[in-house]
This record gives C-alpha cells, structure tokens and sequence, in this order.
C-alpha cells in the first residue's frame, strides 16, 4: 500500500512540475472565430510581444457570443466584425470606443460548376442571392449570431427577403462554426456566405469555389475597448497598447504582410 | 478522398518529429485527466462505498439521482461552470475561468458520478456478504468501509479507467470553460476541434490517433501495475 502511495506521489509531483508558468503580461481577447482560424492571432502574437511585451490569450467564439461573454466581464477586449453588433454593444454602456483596424471581402462560395452552368459569372453577392431565392438552390446559413450570420441576414434584408420564412427545403441553418458550415456546404453541393481570409485558409474546399463578391461592403474589423467602470478586472493599460499598436504603421504593416494563399489576408485601416 | 490513409502519415509524422507545441498539448490532456480523476476518486469511492454500506431514509433517492448524473451532457455542466466562473458569476472574483483549473473542476463534476456509481456497485455487493460477519463482531462502521475498499482496491482500477477514459476524451464542457486558447488551455480534444473546424482533417484525425494511443498505453500501465499487484501475495496492507 504504501508502495502505490509513494508511486502516486512520485507521479504527481511529475504532472505538477510540467505545469507551464506564465510570467508575462497578458490580456484575454474575446473574438470571432475567423481571426483564430486563420491564424492570424498566431501570426500577430510575436510581434504583439515584441513591440508591446503584451501576450494574448485568444477565446475565439462568434461575434454575438463574444460580446455576450464581454458583458460578463470575461476577457479584456473584444475583436469582432460585426458594426451594428459593436454600436449596440457601445450603447449599452459595456463598450467604451470601437476602432476600425481592418477589413477584408465577403464572399459567397458555391459548387464550381454552378458558377458557369448557373451564369454566375460576373454577378454580384446579392444578384446571386436573389437567383438562389428564385430557384431555390441550396444555402447553408450559420445560424449562430456570428458575425458571418449576421452579414448573411443583412444581405437577405436588402433583398427584402425574410429567411424566417424560407421553406427548410434549401435554407439549411448548421447552427455552427463557420469551419463546419462550409464542410456540410462542400458536402451537400450548397452556397453559403464566408470572408476571403477564412476561405483561402480553409483546408478542405472540396468541389466548392467562390462564386461572388460583395462589392458594397467590406468585412470590417473592429478592436472594441471595454468600460472599466462596469468591468474593473479589465487591464485597461494593456489594451491601450495594443490598440495604439495596430493603429501604428508598424502595426499596420505588420497586418498587411499577412498572407494566405499568395494573397493579403486583411488590409490594415 | 484518402483522408484516413493521410490521417495514420500525419499521425505518424506529428509522433516522429513530436514538437514542443503537441508535447505540451498532450501533457496538458494528462494533467488535467490525472488531477480529475485523482480528485473525483478520493471523494466518489469512499462516497459511493458509504452509500453502498449504509441504510438511511433517503438513501434510494440520492442513488438515483447519482446515477441519473452518470449521463450528464458535458455541455451543460461546461454553461454551469461558466456561469459560475464567470466575472459576473458568484465565484468570478477567484478569476479562475479559462485556466486549467477551472477545466479540472468541470471534468470532477462529470466524473464523480461515474466513480461513485461504479463503487456503489461493487461494493453492494460485497456488503450483501460480509454486512451480517461485521454485525456480529460489531466492527465499527468506518473499519468496514474501509475493509471494503482495500478489499475491492483491483476491481475499483476499472472504476478508475473508467473516469480516465471520460476525461481524456470529453470536449463539450472543457472547451467552454477553457476557451480553448493556445499554450494555456488547450488540450487535445480541444485542438482536435479546432483543427476540424479549420477543414484540417487529416491532422485532427492524426491528433485523434494519438489521442488513442496514448490512452491506451495509460490504461495498459494501470493494469500492468493492478497485475504486479495482484500476483504479488503479502502486498496487501
């Protein structure tokens, strides 16, 4: 017995020694997960340490469920792309400014084939959301209050078409992220809405391309402080370095070295 | 789609050429795994051999109730945690969310039931025999519980394997009071998913192998141990 309890000990104190210790300074960053799925956090990280001395730790969950685990008070600052999102969230008193640092295309991307066999070629987002309406192609919606759902209702919106009402015959709602949403639409042969960052990192496009571009609107990045006087865990001076950092040319420059793809990922503001 | 075949090369490759990032990946899955379980046995096995040993008023309704938690949806119990960790939640000003901690305290609750439910089951049993051998020696309670335990110590090793195995696989409720972020709380399961979600399937299938393997080499020392013990006569306390 004595021998098993000795082992056990032995054993623990291995498991306790290879903890990691964390001495820096560090701020955790509620974001969409794009940014994350990218690798864009990964690639930023390092500069972020060496210009800042600052370390993030990055949750990455859709723009509407980092601005409700912000209001919790959980993290430091939120990264999102969503505007009406982040001015709601400024109003309510949580938000303390908002900066546009970034931006880069929606698209919406399809099976190869209908790009020619459907004369997409050459049209617009919302030309061809209208034609999937009218023939009832198949769409797959995220359905999670993401950021990417979030746009995908607003173009819907401007068409002056209510998804609630779509038969569940071609509006399919995943429900999930957006790695998984444009999995089932590469499987099922659909359209869905994504940004150019998230697809050229995508690994597993399978028959699918894009088909579109949306030639109104950007996919904007905004970098959202948060009001210590609701929240007085956040590290204010922390974050205030990273903002003037991306705001810098330095920062700026680091965004747009960015690549995927052989193409910029984002484009710095 | 060769997905799988590529899945064993990439397996193959993140072992052979095993980085400082999967290495510490994989230790976190096994510290986490190891201070769940440690904890959820010390409390669920004398917990579950108590309950099996024991006659009181409400004793059926509060086995039910563990057993019914037995299929906890790890999900749900990640939201409670959260909601409690939470800066807004009533235990936020520990700051423990998002921290391997708070990952453990999430897997305990999942696990202790399965511990104690399991003990409860083998230690009935042997109560069935010996209950009426202690009464009539008047044994005190807690000598008898204790006898109990000793004496099932190779039957609870499955017990334990049991909890090892729900903790080094489970994703739902680690990945929402984790956050999943990289070097700090990031385990295996949760770097599995990420990478699905980033279309790299053949990596987190290769993931998923080692995932496999490394639980099998874990539960093939615990029971090489359980043997050495159990060949060993005299061993015993």
């Amino acid at each position: 017995m004595k021998n098993i309890l000795s082992r056990i000990l032995l054993l623990s104190v291995f498991v306790a020694l290879s903890s990691s210790n964390v001495l820096a300074d560090n701020i955790i960053i509620q974001s969409s997960t794009s940014l994350k799925n990218s690798g864009f956090y990964r690639y930023l990280a390092p500069f972020l340490k060496q210009y800042t001395g600052i370390e993030i730790r990055v949750v990455a969950v859709g723009t509407g469920q980092a601005i409700k685990n912000m209001k919790n008070c959980d993290g430091d600052v939120l990264i999102t792309h969503s505007r009406n999102a982040e001015l709601e969230f400024l109003k309510t008193g949580y938000g303390l400014e908002r900066f546009e640092f970034m931006y880069n295309n929606w698209v919406i991307v399809g099976p190869r084939k209908a790009k020619t066999e459907k004369n997409f070629v050459g049209l617009e987002i919302r030309e061809i959301m209208k034609i999937i309406y009218d023939r009832k192609e198949k769409f797959i919606s995220r359905g999670d209050n993401s950021g990417t759902h979030m746009k995908e209702l607003s173009l819907w919106k401007e068409l002056a078409l209510v998804p609630e009402e779509f038969p569940k015959t071609w509006y399919l709602e995943t429900g999930s992220g957006q790695g998984a949403t444009l999995m089932i639409a590469n499987e099922l042969g659909a359209f869905t809405i994504t940004d150019t960052a998230t697809w050229y990192s995508f690994k597993n496009k399978g028959e699918s391309e894009i088909v579109g571009y949306d030639n109104n609107d950007l996919n904007t990045y905004a970098i959202t402080t948060v009001n210590p006087e609701k929240c007085e865990n956040i590290k204010s001076s922390a974050v205030e370095k990273i903002v003037a950092f991306l705001k810098s040319d330095n920062g700026k420059n680091t965004i747009s070295k960015f690549r995927l793809n052989n193409a910029n990922a984002f484009f710095p503001i | 789609m060769n997905d799988i075949s590529e899945a064993f090369v990439s397996s193959l490759g993140l072992i052979l050429f095993l980085d400082a990032e999967l290495l510490e990946i994989i230790l976190l899955s096994f510290r986490i795994t190891f201070y769940a379980v440690l904890i959820s046995s010390i409390l669920g096995i004398p917990l579950g051999a108590f309950l099996a040993s024991t006659h009181f008023k409400f004793r059926n309704t509060v086995v039910s109730i563990l057993f019914g938690m037995m299929g906890l949806p790890p999900v749900v119990v990640g939201l409670f945690v959260y909601l409690i960790f939470s800066r807004s939640g009533s235990l936020g000003w520990m700051g423990l969310l998002y921290s391997p901690t708070v990952m453990i305290i999430a897997q305990v609750i999942l696990i202790l039931p399965i511990v104690c439910c399991l003990t409860f089951q083998i230690i009935e049993s042997l109560h069935t025999h010996y209950n009426e051998f202690f009464r009539s020696y008047r044994i005190a309670k807690l000598k008898s519980v204790i006898a109990y335990i000793v004496d099932s110590r190779f039957e609870l090793t499955t017990v334990v394997l049991a909890g090892i195995g729900r903790s080094i696989s489970e994703v739902g409720a680690i990945i929402i009071v984790g956050g999943n972020i990289d070097h700090i709380t990031r385990v295996m399961t949760t770097a599995i998913a990420l990478e699905t979600s980033k279309g790299n399937l053949d990596l987190a299938l290769g993931l998923g192998i080692i995932l496999l393997a490394t639980a099998i080499v874990l539960n093939g020392f615990i029971l090489f141990l359980r043997g050495k013990y159990l060949k060993t006569p005299g061993s015993t306390i």
